[in-house]
């Protein structure tokens, strides 16, 4: 990390908000938020009225909880809600009655397997009432009578919950998540509201941070079902990734609970870091999900959101019982966890697909393998056509050579230097498969214009971003535009990891392709078995541990690269006389190389000028060559 | 701890040249690469050496070097990676294979020669042959190079598992018998460029072409050029289609570092072999035999298990290995094994060496930093598994 961060007052939020008693619904949550929105001010808290529909959900009546005991005949109270809050079962009805010991029985709550434990015991959606105790007590309870009293109250009104949103310079999201409606316990509760509110209070100490981040505190299921049912459009847009954090209290072991395909950018990356930081961390699938998982990563939703959890819960002896308390949970256990979430993030803030708003990225060898693997993981092949600009460097010809698709070259925009739309619209015919623009030197080129063209005869594009990492239009980075984009890491590019591609895409079967035949066309699941053919053009880590530290200087070596521009065109242009590259509005040049056209010069003179520059120790190079003029080599 | 097949050695020394390229001016076409070319001739004594980034492209330069296309066959055996074969398929042509000898695991001379006299009738010659060294252990060369003098095709040792190792006392990669012989640097094998190979040859003409081929068919040699006005740049010129196999200055500064290693390394793979050899040899399997014409560099150890005395199967095995934290691993499933290949044809049963090799062969681990201790329990675990 950039910045090391600490929260040691995370115990002691803890230790505070562990005597409220929280359901689902009523004064406990809004005790709760009150506390935590003292924590972080910019905390909004909101509320949704009872019996709203949510999806094919109810927000169910208010719950508050004023007294309950179980007194016997002499009038001693046997159970105490005061003492513990686990006592009664949340949400039980309002009730006041004398009951003998069998009738008593039948509203009893006990783990015969862990005598000294007060379960955990919830009745939101059918109406009841009981009361949770040790079996240790039960075994001493006489036949006698017992007066039942349950002061609560089931009303009309809210359920609260709150957000908090750190706007970033993109509008994609990092989403944070965690539930705050269980009494009092540790692991399964408390851990996770602090851990999330010391990430918050991480994330608005950043400064501009690049990603906006979206924290959640919600009551667990029905909480996560208003939210999705208020922001489900725009999670699915925005949201790049992110984390319901639970059960992140204790020091025991470490898990992962990946999404439904245990495959989107979360799961990896929680794997990799778990996988780095604590190797013996158990993995388990969606099968094993619990929390609110189920609804982030439901069909239809499928936001790409994961869980690092320390002892899962279902899977330790106190999960769900008041043994649950400050004997599992540590502040160690809960630095520990934020340390790992915060290396989650600092994945995201420096991951190549997230950067470039994509879903996916695969790493390859280079740009010209990054190429080839794309069109092949499209299926282009011999019999297709693939139209390209006539200005580029010839990988973007020889990928489609090496399909065996025919290579139609069509003419660049005078201005961008990018492909020309109407050439294209003039070049498709009936066995054009698909579309390379090439970013040529920076500058994206029209792909809003493409992507209609392309829309319109169901054409693949591919971007070749050899040239320009970084570059936008409309504030979108190029990479995302077409089905799926490619870059170069060669040396002398804007990012470089020696030799080095990448290909991104928001199509999940095409990232599994490129993974796939980057490897010879590996089984995943059985080593040394191929069903096809494929290609060794996988990236190495020692090329890619450079690309990470690269991408981290991005902004920086992006910047200095428009100030070199700037001092380019302060000093040499000339309306009359010298053109500079262009920039059209919208359009965010990276300016990979300064390139100059001077109006009468002729190959001549240009000639001269490039050797009377090198003569003075400075090297500049023409044009790339026109596949025109090259004969053989378009066909 | 579990003990893996391979794994590499990578010292503070070999970390430092890489960081010194990262430091320098140019971390890829710089002088590096060149260097690291010139000492593994030095090393093998062939004359030309093209680093390229993994020695699938290797092999797939090679192949186009000697102009393997439609209509051309490649014949290899069928033990072996993927890659042997999936090089001539990268170029339009087909494959075949010719069974191993169940002695070397190698391509069997035998074999060879009958599939030859046949295909020399039906008009079906190769025109490459690419016998693989498997584990290190060098195939017949000399054996092979009279039958290419005698029908005609050429020929590229797949030596991916054996540079170190020796044929006839001159290293292999000096291609003496052989027209190209590929080296892979991945990081299992005995030295590593991270990913990347390298392809030999003592034929000028096809340096130059695998050069043509590693970087995207370009050439800046005014002499290969066609004619262009002169008043133009052209700075370079594509002269036929090539790819983008470079390898960089930071992978071949790693590989320059550890090759100053390699006769050590070699040296203590083959220690730890004698080792295995010796406290193997009562149980029931059988423990590489060596060609006397060979000194094998041992990037594996294969084990072949009487499993008529073990009365498990091989996956058994294998399964209950890994399972005591000994990663054993299967070198390999006979190409044509492959859905891929089967699609082409090819049936179970056409090379029944190397089925019945595949049945009962395991890689047990082997590699240099294996330690005394290490090699007690793979020793100790592999008698309690089979005994």
């Amino acid at each position: 990390m950039n910045n090391p961060f600490e929260e040691p007052n995370m115990y002691k939020w803890a230790e505070d908000l562990f005597p409220i008693c929280r359901s689902i619904t009523g004064p406990g949550v809004r005790e709760t938020l009150g506390y935590i929105q003292k924590l972080i001010p910019d905390l909004k808290i909101h509320s949704i009225k009872s019996g709203e529909t949510v999806f094919d959900w109810q927000v169910p009546l208010e719950w508050t909880i004023k007294d309950a005991y179980i007194a016997d005949s002499s009038g001693e109270k046997i159970i105490d809600f005061r003492v513990n809050n686990l006592h009664v079962v949340s949400y039980s009805e309002p009730v006041d009655r004398t009951l003998n010991l069998d009738e008593l029985q039948q509203h009893l709550h006990s783990i015969p397997s862990q005598p000294n434990a007060i379960p955990y015991i919830t009745s939101y959606y059918s109406l009841s009432w009981g009361f949770c105790i040790t079996e240790d007590q039960r075994q001493t309870l006489k036949n006698d009578s017992y007066r039942v009293v349950i002061d609560s109250e089931l009303k009309s009104g809210v359920l609260n919950y709150a957000d908090l949103v750190i706007k970033g310079q993109t509008k994609k999201e990092v989403f944070l998540s965690t539930y705050i409606c269980h009494p009092s316990m540790g692991n399964n509760e408390l851990s996770g509201p602090v851990v999330a509110t010391a990430l918050a209070k991480w994330a608005q100490a950043l400064n501009n941070p690049y990603y906006t981040y979206r924290f959640v505190f919600i009551p667990e299921t029905i909480g996560s079902i208003v939210y999705l049912s208020q922001h489900i459009e725009h999670l699915k847009k925005n949201v790049i990734g992110g984390f319901n954090i639970t059960c992140v209290g204790d020091e025991r072991s470490w898990g992962l609970v990946t999404s439904r395909y245990g495959n989107n950018i979360s799961d990896q990356i929680g794997e990799y870091i778990l996988k780095t930081y604590h190797p013996n961390f158990i993995k388990y699938s969606w099968l094993d999900r619990g929390s609110d998982e189920r609804q982030y990563c439901a069909p239809g939703v499928d936001l790409p959101i994961s869980s690092i959890t320390r002892s899962k819960y279902g899977e330790y002896p106190e999960y769900h019982t008041s043994l649950d308390n400050f004997d599992v949970v540590t502040q160690k256990g809960l630095n520990e966890s934020l340390e790992i979430y915060l290396k989650c993030i600092d994945i995201f803030e420096k991951n190549f697909a997230t950067y470039c708003g994509t879903k996916y990225a695969v790493t390859t060898s280079n740009g010209t393998t990054a190429l080839h693997l794309a069109l092949v993981s499209f299926g282009i092949g011999p019999g297709d056509e693939v139209i390209i600009p006539d200005l580029t460097f010839i990988a973007t010809a020889n990928a489609v050579k090496y399909t065996g698709a025919k290579i139609v070259t069509v003419d660049i925009d005078k201005d961008t230097l990018c492909i020309n739309i109407d050439e294209v619209k003039k070049s498709i015919t009936k066995n054009t498969k698909a579309i390379i623009p090439v970013h040529l030197y920076g500058h994206p080129a029209a792909m809003i214009e493409l992507n209609e063209i392309a829309k319109n005869h169901d054409l693949i594009v591919i971007e070749d971003a050899a040239e320009a990492h970084g570059a936008e239009i409309n504030s979108i980075k190029v990479g995302g535009f077409g089905h799926a984009g490619t870059f170069s890491f060669y040396g002398n590019k804007v990012l470089t990891t020696g030799e080095g591609g990448m290909v991104t895409t928001n199509d999940k079967n095409i990232y599994e392709r490129l993974k796939y035949l980057r490897d010879h066309a590996m089984d995943p699941d059985k080593r040394y078995w191929h069903k096809e053919l494929g290609f060794n053009y996988r990236m190495t880590n020692l090329q890619a541990a450079l690309g990470v530290a690269q991408l981290e200087r991005i902004d920086e070596i992006l910047d200095k690269k428009k100030k070199i521009f700037q001092w380019y065109e302060e000093q040499l242009y000339n309306e009359e006389k010298i053109k500079l590259n262009f920039q059209s509005d919208g359009y965010k040049n990276v300016f990979w190389v300064v390139c100059i056209e001077i109006k009468g010069f002729d190959e001549e003179k240009r000639d001269t000028l490039i050797m009377a520059l090198k003569d003075s120790g400075i090297d500049s190079r023409p044009f790339l060559r026109l596949f025109a003029l090259i004969n053989g080599a378009v066909g | 701890m579990k003990i893996k097949y391979g794994k590499q050695d990578v010292t503070a020394e070999d970390i430092a040249a890489v960081v010194d390229v990262l430091k320098s001016d140019l971390l890829t076409q710089g002088p590096v690469v060149p260097e690291f070319e010139k000492v593994v001739c030095e090393f093998t004594g062939a004359k030309n050496a093209i680093a390229v980034n993994s020695a699938t492209s290797a092999l797939h330069v090679a192949c186009m070097a000697l102009d393997l296309g439609p209509g051309d066959c490649l014949w290899t055996c069928p033990n072996t990676f993927v890659a042997t074969s999936n090089c001539a398929v990268y170029c339009g042509a087909s494959v075949d294979f010719v069974d191993m000898d169940p002695n070397s695991y190698n391509i069997s001379i035998e074999q060879l020669k009958n599939k030859l006299v046949i295909a020399e009738k039906n008009n079906s010659l190769p025109k490459i042959l690419a016998p693989v060294h498997l584990s290190g252990q060098s195939c017949e060369m000399q054996e092979i190079k009279n039958l290419s003098e005698q029908y005609g095709f050429k020929i590229i040792e797949d030596a991916s598992h054996a540079i170190g190792g020796t044929y006839q006392e001159l290293p292999v990669g000096n291609c003496k018998y052989s027209d190209i012989t590929v080296f892979s640097f991945h990081p299992v094998k005995i030295i590593t460029t991270g990913e990347g190979g390298m392809a030999l040859t003592n034929n000028a003409v096809l340096a130059n072409k695998m050069r043509q081929h590693r970087s995207h068919g370009v050439t800046s040699n005014p002499e290969e050029m066609s004619e262009r006005p002169d008043n133009e740049i052209w700075n370079y010129q594509q002269v036929c289609l090539g790819y983008n196999y470079r390898m960089t200055d930071i992978a071949a500064s790693l590989g320059l570092s550890q090759i100053k290693r390699l006769t050590e390394i070699v040296r203590k793979r083959n220690e730890i072999a004698d080792k295995y050899n010796q406290e193997l040899a009562a149980l029931p399997l059988q423990t590489p035999w060596q060609h006397p014409d060979t000194v094998s560099s041992y990037h594996l150890y294969i084990i072949r298990l009487d499993l008529d005395s073990i009365q498990k199967t091989q996956p058994q095995i294998h399964d209950e290995l890994i399972d005591l934290g000994i990663l054993v691993n299967l070198h390999y499933i006979p190409v044509y094994r492959q859905p891929f290949y089967e699609q082409m044809g090819f049936k179970a049963g056409y090379c029944p060496e190397s089925e019945s090799y595949h049945r009962d062969a395991l890689s047990i681990p082997m590699y240099p930093t294996l330690t005394i201790e290490e090699q007690d329990r793979v020793i100790a675990t592999l008698k309690k598994v089979i005994i």
